[in-house]
C-alpha cells in the first residue's frame, strides 16, 4: 500500500509540470527522454540522407570521370565547375560523409535514440537520471551537425583530410584548401559532439545502474540494455582522449605549438614546427576511434538481439555468453587500436601484439553470430520488417567479420591496409550492419515512439532493396583492394592496373544509386506513418519487455500508476506449459505454475517447495520439457 | 524491501545525479591520462621532456589548493550546526580557489619571461600550458558548483543542501588530486 | 472513398519523390551529358542545358512513375485482402512465406553470385607476389581465405535455410531452448583455436618480415625514397652504399631533399627518375616524406610503408621477378610494377606513381652508372666543398644564408628556448 502512494505522489508531481507545457517545451527544449529520442532520431535520418546524398555525389565521380553532369554544377557551384566534382572537393565528399555517418548517424542517431528512448522504459524509469542533461546532449549534437553542414558554406571547402584528420594534412591550410577553415569547423563541431555523447553516455550509465525498477536486477536486463549500458561505459572512457587529442590539434592548428608537427618542407618553405609526431595523433585517434567502431554496432547487435528473441518467438539462445561477448569485446576493444596503424612505421613489436589481441575479439563475435543461429534454430519465424533487417544484420556482420581477420591479421595487412578492401569491410560489418541494426529499432519501437505501425509491405520492399544493393556495392569492392586499389582516389584512369576496374565501378555506381532511391520507400513509410498510419495496440510484437506495459500514448513519467515490478528474464518465449508463447516480464511465477522451470527461482528454496507441491497436485503436461 | 522504499523515493533525483559527477570526473581524468600518456610518449621518443625547472608559484599554488580543499571539507562539516559558519567556509573556499587561478596565472607569466613560451619547439613544455589551461577551467567550473552550494546554503531545504555540498566537495577534492598529479607528473618526468 | 486516398496517396509519393529523388537525377542526366562537355565553355552551352534539364525530368518522371506503380500496386493488395478478410476467407497472401521463400532465394543467387565474383573478379586480382617475404604473404592470406570462405558459405546456407524453414506457422511452437553450455562451449574454443593458428601463422610471417637477419653475401641496397605532395624523390647510395643524412632545414630550390653533404656519405648520392631494383637481391628502403604523411605501396610485392614527415622509417624486401618475366608471364608487353602512394595526401593522391623496374644485376650495374649524383656543383659552392674539377670561389657562408631567408621571410619567428 505505502508503495504505491509513494509513487503515485510522485506522478502527481510530474503532471503538474505537465500541463503547463507549451510548444516549446514539449516539442523543442523537451526533457523527456520519448520525445529526445524522436529528436535524435529525426536529426539521424536527416543527416543520413545527406551523407547518403553525398556517397551517390562520389559514386557518380568514380563511375563516369570522364563524364561532364551540368547537374552538379547547378548543386554544387564551383566545386563542380562543368559538372565535374574537383579533386578536393571529393576528398570533402569523402571526408564529411565518413564523419556524418560514423559520427552523427551511427552514434548519435543509434545509440542517442534508442539508449534514451529504451533504457528508462525497459528498466521501468520515469526518466533519465538527469533530464535536464539530456535535453542538453541533443542540442549539442544538433550544434554539432549544424557546424558541419555549415562548412559547406565556407570559401575553402569542407574538411578533406578524412575522417581520420591525420595531421599533416589536416593541420595545414597548405596541404589541401579543406584544411583551412572548414577543417576548423570539423573540429568544433567534433568537440560540441563529443560532449554531447559524454553527456549522454555519462546519464545512461547512471540510469541504468541507479534507476532499475523493483526486480530488475542486471541479470534480468534485456540484452538491448546490456548493449547501451556498455556502450554507454565505452563511449566515456573513449571520447575523453579524443578531446584530448583535438584540443592539440587546434592549438597546432591555431596557435603554432608542435604537437604533432616536426620538419615540414613545402617545397622549399621550411615551416617552424619542430619536435612533434604525427604518429601520435593516431595514437590518440584511435584509442577512441577503435571503441568508437564498437560503439556503432553494438547498440545494433543489441537491438537485433531483441527482435530477433521476439520475433523468432524463441528465448535469445545463451543470454549469459551474449552479455559476456558483449563485455568481452568492450574490455577488449580498449586494447586493439594498434591494428590501424600496422603500416605507420610503428615498433614491429607493438604491431605483433595488437594483432594478437586483434583476432582475440573475433572470438566473442563469433559467440554472437551462433548464438543468433541457434536462436533461429527451430524458431517459429514472424517475418515483420525488423525482423528482416535483423537477420540481414547477422548476414553483414558475418561477412564483414570474416573480412576483419584479413585486417587484422598484421603481415596481411601490409598489402591490405587502406586498399578498397578496407573500405568494403567496414561498409559492411560496421556500416551496413549498424545501419540495419538501427532500421530494425525503428520498425521495431515505432508503435512505441509515434503510437501507429509503419507500413509492413513497404518495409519488405525496403529491406529487400536495400539488402540486395547493400551486398551489390560492398561486395564487389573487396576485389578492388586485393587487386591493389587505394581508397580515395579521385579517378582510376591515371594507372593502367586500375583501368579494368572502371566498369565494376560503374556497376557499384548504379546499385548505390538502387540502395539510395530504396530509402525513399523507407522515408515515405516513416513520414507518412507518424501522421496517418495504422493506431499502435499497446504489445503489437506480443513482446515480453517491460516498455509495452507503458500506454500507447504518451505520458510525462510513462506509467500512469505505479512502475510495475519485474518477475523473470525477457526471455521467456513459447515456454512449454503456458498457454501463450510469450510471458512478459511482469508476470509472477505464481501466475504460470505450469511452466515454471526449476532454474527459474534461483535457488530459492521456497518458491521451490511451492512448485513441487503444485507439479505433485497437478501431473505434469506432456510437453514439458525436461531439459534443463 | 518495504523499509528501504522511502528512502529510496527521497533520493530518487539527487542519487543518480551524484553518480553522474563520478562519471564526469572519470571522464575527465581520462582526458587529462590522454595528454600524460602523450607526454610520455613523446618525452620517451625524443629522450627529454620539458627539461624546465618549474617556478616555484606552482608550490604555492599546491599549498592554496590544498587549504582550499580543507575549506571545503569543514564547510561540510558545518553544515549540520550552523549556516552561517558553512557559509563562512564557502567563501573561503572560494577565495583560495580565485587566488589557485590567480597563482596558476603567475606561473605562465614567469615561465613566458623565463623564455618558455607555450608555442614552442618543445611539445613537452606546450603541454605544462595545456595542463594548467584545462585544469583551471574544471576549476571555473569547480567554483560555479561551490557558488552554487554558497547561495544555497540556508535557502534550500537541508538534503538539498546536503546534496551541493557532496557534488562540490566530490569535484573540488577531484580537481585537487588531479592538480597534485599533474604537477607530480611534471616534477618526475623531466 | 478508397479512390480518394488512392489519388492523395499518389500525389504525396510524387511530392516526396520530386524531393529526394536529386541524387538519381543527377546520374541520369549522364547520357546527354556529353554532349555539354564539347560546347562546355562556349556561351552556346546554354542551348545544350535545355535538352539536359528535359532529359532529367524525363529519367526522374521515370521514377516518379514507378514509385505510382508502387503505390498503385500495393494499394491493389490491400483491397484484395480486405475483401478477403470481408467475405470471411483466410488471408491471401502469407507474407511470412513471401519473404522465407525470398530468402531462400537470395541464398541459392547469392552463392552463385559469389561463386561468380570468386571466379571472374578472382581472376582480375595481382598477379602472385614478385618478392620472397610477398609469396609467404600471400601463403598466409590463401589459408585464410580457405578458412573464411568455408565459414562464410556454412554460416550463411544456416542462416538463411532457418529463416526457410522455421517460418511462422500457427500450427506450431517454437522449441524453448534458452542455453546449452556444452555447445556454447565449443563454439567458444573452436574459434579460439582456429584463430590461434592464424595468429601465430601471422605473427612469424610479420616477424619474419620485419625482423631480418643481414647476410654478409648479400648485403641490402639502401635506397632512400621521399615523398611530396604529389612525387617521389628517390636517393641511392652511390659507390660507398650508403645513403648519407638529410636534414629538412637545409632545403633550397638546388637542394629539393634537404641533403647534408657535410656528410660524407651523402656526396656521392645518386638521383634517379625511376626505381630500379636488381633482381634477387635484398633492398632496403629508407622512407621520409617533406610534407605530409604519404605512404609507399607496391602492391606487386606486398610492401606498404608510411612514410612521415620526421620520421625515418624503413622495409626491407627482395624482389624475385623481373620486369621482363613478368611480361612474359602476364602476357602483357606493356606490364610495368608501380609505386603508388595509398594515404590521403591532398588532390593530388590518385596520381602519386612512379615506375618500378625490377632488372638484372648487370642491368642495373649498367644503369646506376648513368645515374647523375645529387651534389652538383652549385651545392658545392654553398656547401663549401672542393668542385671536381675547378677550385672553391664561393662564400662559406651562402648556404646558410639561403636557408635563414626562406624560414624568416616567410614564417613567423620560431620561439626557441
Amino acid at each position: 500500500m505505502s508503495t504505491i502512494a509513494i509513487h503515485d505522489t510522485h506522478h502527481d508531481h510530474h503532471d503538474h509540470g505537465h500541463h503547463k507545457e507549451t510548444f516549446l517545451t514539449k516539442y523543442i527544449f523537451s526533457q523527456d527522454h520519448k520525445m529526445i529520442a524522436k529528436q535524435f532520431l529525426i536529426t539521424g535520418i536527416i543527416m543520413a540522407v545527406i551523407a547518403m546524398g553525398l556517397s551517390i555525389l562520389f559514386r557518380i565521380q568514380l563511375a563516369w570521370p570522364d563524364k561532364s553532369f551540368p547537374f552538379l554544377e547547378t548543386f554544387l557551384g564551383k566545386w563542380a565547375e562543368g559538372g565535374r566534382i574537383k579533386p578536393d572537393f571529393y576528398l570533402a565528399l569523402v571526408t564529411i560523409h565518413g564523419t556524418i555517418m560514423v559520427f552523427f548517424v551511427l552514434t548519435a542517431g543509434l545509440s542517442g535514440t534508442f539508449s534514451n528512448l529504451l533504457i528508462p522504459l525497459q528498466l521501468g524509469a520515469r526518466d533519465m537520471a538527469s533530464p535536464f542533461l539530456n535535453m542538453l546532449s541533443y542540442w549539442f549534437f544538433f550544434m554539432a551537425c549544424a557546424i558541419m553542414m555549415g562548412s559547406f558554406f565556407v570559401q575553402t571547402g569542407p574538411a578533406s583530410a578524412g575522417w581520420t584528420v591525420y595531421p599533416p594534412l589536416s593541420a595545414l591550410p597548405k596541404a589541401v584548401t579543406g584544411s583551412g577553415l572548414g577543417m576548423t569547423l570539423w573540429l568544433i563541431s567534433m568537440v560540441l559532439f563529443v560532449a554531447s555523447s559524454l553527456m549522454g553516455g555519462i546519464n545512461y550509465v547512471s540510469t541504468v545502474l541507479n534507476m532499475r525498477t523493483k526486480g530488475m536486477d542486471l541479470w534480468k536486463m534485456p540484452l538491448t540494455i546490456w548493449a547501451f549500458f556498455l556502450t554507454a561505459i565505452l563511449g566515456i572512457l573513449s571520447f575523453p582522449v579524443l578531446v584530448a587529442g583535438v584540443v592539440l590539434l587546434i592549438f597546432d592548428r591555431s596557435f603554432g605549438t608542435s604537437f604533432y608537427l616536426s620538419d615540414i618542407v613545402f617545397g622549399t618553405q621550411i615551416l617552424p614546427n619542430e619536435g612533434g609526431s604525427p604518429i601520435l595523433w593516431q595514437h590518440l585517434f584511435w584509442f577512441l576511434g577503435h571503441p568508437e567502431v564498437y560503439i556503432v554496432i553494438m547498440p545494433a547487435l543489441g537491438i537485433s538481439s531483441e527482435v530477433i528473441s521476439v520475433n523468432a518467438r524463441k528465448p535469445i539462445f545463451g543470454y549469459h555468453a551474449m552479455v559476456y561477448s558483449l563485455i568481452g569485446i568492450t574490455v577488449l576493444s580498449f586494447i586493439v587500436w594498434g591494428h590501424h596503424m600496422f603500416v605507420t612505421g610503428m615498433n614491429p613489436l607493438l604491431g605483433g601484439v595488437f594483432m594478437i589481441t586483434t583476432l582475440i575479439i573475433a572470438v566473442p563475435s563469433a559467440v554472437k553470430t551462433f548464438n543468433y543461429l541457434a536462436t533461429l534454430w527451430r524458431g517459429n519465424i514472424r517475418f515483420t520488417p525488423a525482423m528482416l533487417f535483423a537477420i540481414g544484420l547477422v548476414s553483414f556482420f558475418i561477412s564483414g567479420g570474416l573480412t576483419g581477420i584479413f585486417l587484422g591479421n598484421a603481415s596481411l595487412d601490409i598489402n591490405l591496409h587502406d586498399t578498397y578492401f578496407v573500405v568494403a569491410h567496414f561498409h559492411l560489418v560496421m556500416g551496413s550492419a549498424a545501419i540495419f541494426g538501427m532500421l530494425a529499432g525503428v520498425y521495431h519501437w515505432y508503435p512505441k515512439m509515434f503510437g501507429r505501425m509503419m507500413n509492413a509491405k513497404l518495409g519488405y520492399l525496403h529491406f529487400w532493396l536495400t539488402f540486395i544493393s547493400a551486398y551489390l556495392v560492398f561486395f564487389p569492392l573487396h576485389f578492388l583492394g586485393l587487386d591493389g586499389v587505394p581508397r580515395r582516389y579521385y579517378v582510376f584512369t591515371e594507372f593502367e592496373f586500375m583501368r579494368k576496374w572502371l566498369t565494376v565501378n560503374v556497376f557499384v555506381t548504379w546499385a548505390a544509386i538502387l540502395g539510395a532511391l530504396a530509402q525513399v520507400a523507407f522515408l515515405w513509410n516513416f513520414f507518412y506513418s507518424i501522421f496517418k498510419g495504422k493506431k499502435a495496440p499497446q504489445n503489437p510484437w506480443e513482446a515480453n519487455t517491460l516498455e509495452w506495459t507503458t500506454p500507447v500514448e504518451h505520458l510525462h513519467g510513462n506509467w500512469p500508476g505505479e512502475i510495475p515490478t519485474v518477475y523473470r528474464w525477457p526471455y521467456d518465449y513459447s515456454k512449454p506449459g503456458h498457454d501463450e508463447d510469450f510471458i512478459p516480464q511482469t508476470i509472477p511465477f505464481s501466475q504460470t505454475m505450469s511452466s515454471n522451470l526449476p532454474h527459474d527461482f534461483e535457488g530459492n528454496e521456497e518458491a521451490e517447495r511451492i512448485q513441487r507441491e503444485w507439479d505433485a497436485q497437478n501431473p505434469p503436461a506432456e510437453q514439458k520439457a525436461p531439459l534443463h | 524491501m518495504v523499509t528501504s522504499l522511502p528512502k529510496q523515493t527521497g533520493n530518487y533525483d539527487m542519487k543518480p545525479k551524484k553518480f553522474i559527477v563520478w562519471l564526469f570526473v572519470v571522464s575527465s581524468t581520462i582526458m587529462f591520462g590522454g595528454w600524460t600518456s602523450y607526454y610520455l610518449v613523446f618525452s620517451g621518443s625524443k629522450g627529454k621532456g620539458h627539461g624546465l625547472v618549474l617556478p616555484d608559484v606552482f608550490i604555492y599554488s599546491t599549498l592554496v589548493l590544498l587549504a582550499s580543499s580543507v575549506c571545503l571539507f569543514l564547510a561540510s562539516r558545518a553544515r549540520h550546526k550552523s549556516t552561517s559558519l558553512q557559509k563562512r567556509y564557502l567563501l573561503l573556499t572560494i577565495l583560495l580557489g580565485l587566488v589557485f587561478a590567480y597563482l596558476q596565472y603567475s606561473a605562465w607569466a614567469q615561465m613566458s619571461l623565463g623564455g618558455a613560451y607555450f608555442i614552442n619547439n618543445n611539445a613537452g613544455i606546450s603541454m605544462i600550458y595545456v595542463f594548467t589551461l584545462f585544469h583551471s577551467l574544471h576549476i571555473i567550473a569547480g567554483l560555479g558548483l561551490i557558488i552554487s552550494a554558497f547561495f544555497g546554503a540556508g535557502k534550500v531545504s537541508a538534503e538539498r543542501n546536503g546534496y551541493r555540498m557532496e557534488i562540490a566537495s566530490i569535484f573540488w577534492h577531484f580537481i585537487d588530486i588531479l592538480w597534485i598529479y599533474l604537477y607530480v607528473f611534471l616534477l618526475l618526468n623531466r | 472513398m478508397s479512390l480518394i486516398k488512392v489519388i492523395g496517396n499518389k500525389k504525396t509519393v510524387v511530392l516526396t519523390a520530386l524531393s529526394t529523388a536529386f541524387a538519381s537525377v543527377s546520374v541520369f542526366a549522364q547520357e546527354t551529358a556529353v554532349t555539354a562537355t564539347t560546347t562546355a565553355n562556349t556561351p552556346e552551352a546554354k542551348v545544350d542545358m535545355d535538352a539536359i534539364y528535359k532529359s532529367v525530368i524525363f529519367y526522374s518522371l521515370i521514377f516518379l512513375s514507378f514509385c505510382l506503380f508502387v503505390a498503385i500496386v500495393g494499394r491493389a493488395i490491400r483491397i484484395y485482402e480486405l475483401t478477403r478478410e470481408v467475405q470471411g476467407k483466410p488471408a491471401a497472401i502469407n507474407w511470412n512465406k513471401v519473404n522465407a521463400s525470398l530468402f531462400a532465394l537470395f541464398l541459392l543467387i547469392g552463392l552463385y553470385g559469389v561463386y561468380w565474383e570468386y571466379t571472374v573478379h578472382g581472376s582480375m586480382l595481382l598477379p602472385d607476389a614478385s618478392s620472397e617475404h610477398g609469396r609467404k604473404i600471400d601463403e598466409m592470406f590463401n589459408l585464410t581465405l580457405i578458412i573464411t570462405t568455408i565459414v562464410f558459405i556454412v554460416t550463411h546456407i544456416l542462416l538463411f535455410a532457418f529463416a526457410y524453414f522455421y517460418k511462422h506457422s500457427a500450427k506450431r511452437r517454437a522449441y524453448f531452448y534458452p542455453h546449452n553450455n556444452t555447445i556454447e562451449k565449443i563454439w567458444t574454443i573452436a574459434p579460439a583455436l582456429v584463430l590461434t593458428v592464424l595468429v601465430l601463422m601471422g605473427f612469424l610471417t610479420w616477424r619474419s618480415i620485419f625482423y631480418k637477419t643481414e647476410d654478409p653475401n648479400n648485403k641490402a641496397l639502401q635506397v632512400e625514397v621521399i615523398s611530396e605532395q604529389f612525387a617521389w624523390q628517390i636517393r641511392y647510395p652511390g659507390s660507398d652504399g650508403i645513403v648519407g643524412d638529410r636534414n629538412y632545414k637545409l632545403t633550397t630550390g638546388a637542394n629539393v631533399l634537404g641533403i647534408d653533404f657535410k656528410d660524407k656519405n651523402s656526396r656521392d648520392d645518386q638521383m634517379a627518375d625511376e626505381l630500379w631494383l636488381p633482381v634477387n637481391k635484398p633492398v632496403k628502403v629508407i622512407l621520409g616524406s617533406k610534407d605530409v604523411i604519404h605512404s609507399f605501396y607496391l602492391p606487386h610485392f606486398r610492401v606498404q610503408l608510411n612514410t612521415v614527415p620526421g620520421m625515418r622509417t624503413y622495409f626491407e624486401f627482395t624482389p624475385t621477378v623481373t620486369t621482363q618475366q613478368m611480361k612474359e608471364k602476364m602476357n602483357d608487353p606493356a606490364f610495368e610494377y608501380v609505386l603508388l602512394c595509398s594515404k590521403i595526401c591532398g588532390q593530388g593522391h590518385y596520381n602519386m606513381q612512379k615506375r618500378v623496374r625490377v632488372v638484372t644485376e648487370q642491368e642495373y650495374a649498367e644503369w646506376i652508372k648513368q645515374q647523375p649524383e645529387w651534389l652538383n656543383d652549385d651545392l658545392r659552392k654553398a656547401f663549401n666543398l672542393p668542385a671536381s674539377a675547378k677550385p672553391v670561389t664561393a662564400a662559406p657562408a651562402a648556404a646558410a644564408d639561403t636557408t635563414a631567408k626562406d624560414s624568416t621571410t616567410n614564417q613567423p619567428k620560431a620561439a626557441t628556448i
